[in-house]
């Protein structure tokens, strides 16, 4: 008579006990509570901070108030669309080349492409100064910086591109022309609008770390490309953590408002579609 | 003349057109004329080539050697968007990011239409085109969606239709054009049965509306026989029979159409003589005349062609006994085993299992057909005393005298001269079974081998389609002739 109860409990136990495959995301979320929501808590924390140890807006007053910090914030935000916009303009003629399968045979040639993202940036970008400064003479300088962001940034630009228009069904391709459309009119008309998420994640794979990026620039540029990374990476050079942390966060928020506006834009243009956008 | 001529009647003139795509002929030297207004389907089983042939005909493929011409003007080598042929595609390939109506319109926008004509200063008229207005695209885009059925659909997402839907806005975006040929590729492969019946129909009353020539794609053989005026069987690259569907069925050109189209009771059999064929021991009168004396033939009979009557019967040419009977809605599908062969029959007056029964097939139901092959041709080389090599493996056979090692020679081997083996590595090449009919007393198979070559087996085992299977050869049944070379004389 006793013994239901017993197994009952037993039961209980054990299914309290069985493992559940979410407790796979476990390891993750203790290394993102430590690496990535305590910092980001300490930063928030340094940022509000003042000089007297109490809660202030003093950081970020001292950003705002003086123009030259604005000055490099913009100017880090043009570098980076720059850069973005250069890496778009070779990446994609290229991935459409190797998303042809008559020319791209196999997918060799694109891994080609995407080597260079195996080795460590920082010693791409050391190899590519000995190369440029060292070897063929280039003035240290905005140019010699440009070619070294997108040198690295490329293939963060390239794979996206190549992903969208290597899936693209190739018989939509065949239907424009069906249709009586041109080789220019299908591209415009078909594969542009159709590769446009693939451009929307290249643009933010480049434009937000070129946007944060110091190493690349100090290595590569000089006194005229001072960017928001230099900045930061001098503040905490200069053991201003209060300042270092208030900047980092104007940048975060920044970063993050981009990704938000593009979300916002492709989700904006999928509703349009829902909604037929009669012509 | 002959232009005229064009006009009246063929639209489309296929002249020995060949398409090899890296190592492999996908259409070979294929010829072929298709009449204005027809209905035609290129029907065969996967990998006939028929959709390659389509691909040509719409310009997305161009043929390694050959012509085809649109209206006796040569198109061979006119891109797509030039030829006055639009396509209806198997996966319907419409624009995800277009609407129903931003898709229809899509061809209508691409248009240029005459406009009047300019005189230019050194006297001579310059044609003008010019686009089609908002207006007119939308009058024309909205006639398209009522002909399909969708009239209220057009600021839909595409994606949001279902697959008879989409398949409609398909045929919508093609016909909108007003094409003098359409294409459709397996158009109705995706639907489910129900649907795909009444895309038949539909697809066939817009044929009568329209006037244009479809050219239809399948390897549903009920579906070409339900739809065309013409069919076009194909099979390996090659046409194997044009005709009507009622030709096609009742005097298929060879044992392949038959066994292709409708259910067939295949028997390899002789001429005896012009109306008189031997089969499975007894001499059947036919009506087939015009073939030499004792020449193996192909016989077929449609299962609904066999009178089943009493087993003491004078009229009986066969007895044997049902062994399954099924009632299938208007008719008993029977099989009945004779002496030497189960016969498929089609019958409204249903016999019991088990009874025994008289077989009469009347001389009109009995077609005789010409064998495709009679034995299969190799070349080889000697690689050794009597060893040949050939389709890359090294055959022991009995080689004619004077032979030295790397003569070409021919080497004939008869059907029944072949042994197939279950283990790829019992055999001395392998091959794949891509087709096997039953011929009464055995099986026709056909072996793929890796080198492109087809073995024709005559073989009393049954082997599965896409099976691997070991090829040996028997020694005694084989011939080996030595190819004589130019070099040899001197």
């Amino acid at each position: 008579m006793s013994e239901p109860p017993l197994l009952a409990k037993k039961t209980k136990l054990r299914r309290a006990l069985a493992f559940k495959r979410s407790y796979f995301c476990f390891p993750y979320a203790v290394l993102c509570v430590i690496f990535v929501v305590v910092p980001l808590c300490i930063l928030l924390g340094f940022a509000f901070i003042g000089p007297d140890d109490t809660f202030s807006f003093d950081n970020f007053a001292y950003f705002f108030t003086h123009a030259e910090n604005i000055k490099t914030m913009l100017f880090s935000m043009g570098v980076a669309a720059l850069t973005t916009v250069i890496c778009l303009v070779i990446a994609y003629p290229l991935a459409m080349c190797l998303a042809n399968s008559k020319i791209n045979k196999s997918a060799l040639l694109v891994l080609m492409f995407v080597l260079p993202m195996w080795v460590n940036s920082l010693l791409r970008t050391y190899a590519l100064q000995n190369l440029l400064i060292d070897l063929f003479g280039m003035q240290r300088g905005f140019v010699s910086a440009l070619i070294g962001l997108v040198y690295d940034f490329f293939p963060f630009m390239l794979l996206p591109l190549y992903t969208t228009l290597a899936n693209m069904d190739k018989s939509l391709i065949e239907a424009s022309h069906d249709l009586g459309a041109s080789r220019v009119s299908t591209f415009l008309k078909v594969t542009l609008p159709l590769s446009v998420p693939g451009i929307m994640s290249g643009i933010l794979m480049v434009f937000m770390p070129t946007m944060s990026t110091f190493s690349v620039t100090e290595i590569m540029g000089g006194a005229d490309t001072y960017m928001v990374g230099s900045m930061i990476n001098e503040l905490i050079n200069g053991g201003d953590w209060g300042g270092s942390a208030a900047f980092s966060l104007i940048l975060l928020v920044l970063v993050a408002g981009t990704m938000a506006l593009s979300n916002l834009l492709s989700k904006g243009k999928s509703t349009d579609d829902a909604l037929g956008g009669v012509l | 003349m002959a232009e005229v001529n064009y006009k009246k009647k063929k639209i489309i003139e296929i002249t020995n057109v060949t398409k090899v795509f890296s190592d492999v002929t996908a259409v070979d030297d294929v010829s072929l004329a298709i009449n204005r207004g027809e209905f035609v389907t290129l029907l065969g089983p996967s990998g006939c080539g028929k959709t390659t042939l389509l691909r040509m005909i719409a310009g997305f493929d161009t043929p390694t050697s050959g012509k085809i011409l649109l209206e006796g003007v040569d198109v061979t080598d006119i891109p797509p968007n030039k030829r006055p042929i639009n396509t209806v595609f198997q996966k319907y390939a419409l624009f995800p990011h277009l609407s129903v109506f931003g898709n229809i319109a899509y061809g209508l926008k691409q248009l240029k239409i005459p406009s009047g004509e300019k005189q230019l200063r050194n006297g001579k008229t310059k044609q003008l085109f010019r686009k089609l207005t908002k207006a007119e695209i939308k009058v024309k885009v909205e006639r398209a969606l009522g002909v399909v059925g969708l009239a209220e659909y057009g600021h839909r997402n595409v994606t949001t239709l279902s697959g008879g839907q989409q398949q409609r806005v398909a045929i919508a975006r093609a016909i909108v054009l007003e094409p003098k040929v359409l294409l459709l590729d397996e158009p109705l492969g995706a639907l489910d049965l129900k649907m795909r019946k009444e895309m038949q129909l539909e697809l066939k009353r817009m044929h009568n509306e329209f006037g244009i020539t479809f050219i239809y794609v399948t390897h549903d053989q009920e579906e070409a026989l339900t739809m065309s005026d013409t069919i076009v069987v194909m099979s390996d690259g090659a046409v194997q029979q044009v005709g009507t569907p009622k030709k096609i069925y009742d005097e298929p050109a060879n044992a392949f159409v038959a066994n292709f189209i409708g259910e067939s009771n295949l028997l390899a059999g002789k001429m005896i003589a012009d109306f008189k064929v031997s089969a499975l021991g007894v001499i059947l009168p036919c009506s087939d005349k015009g073939f030499a004396k004792n020449e193996s033939v192909d016989i077929v009979i449609r299962p609904e062609d066999i009178e089943l009557i009493g087993e003491s019967d004078e009229k009986a040419q066969m007895t044997g006994e049902v062994i399954s009977s099924i009632f299938k809605g208007t008719y008993y599908e029977m099989e009945v085993q004779t002496g030497g062969y189960e016969f498929t029959v089609q019958s409204t007056n249903g016999k019991a299992e088990g009874s025994k029964v008289g077989l009469y097939v009347s001389p009109d139901g009995i077609h005789i057909m010409k064998k495709m092959r009679s034995a299969n041709e190799f070349i080889g080389e000697a690689d050794g005393e009597n060893l040949v090599w050939m389709c890359k493996g090294d055959f022991e056979l009995d080689l004619p005298e004077g032979v030295e090692k790397g003569d070409k020679l021919k080497v004939i081997v008869p059907f029944d001269g072949v042994e197939l083996t279950d283990d790829e590595e019992d055999g001395v090449i392998g091959g794949n079974v891509t087709q096997s009919i039953y011929k009464g007393s055995y099986y026709q198979v056909q072996v793929y081998t890796d080198t492109d070559e087809d073995f024709f087996v005559d073989t009393v085992d049954e082997w599965d389609i896409n099976d691997r299977v070991g090829i040996n050869l028997r020694r005694d049944k084989v011939k080996v002739e030595k190819i004589e070379e130019e070099t040899e004389d001197e």
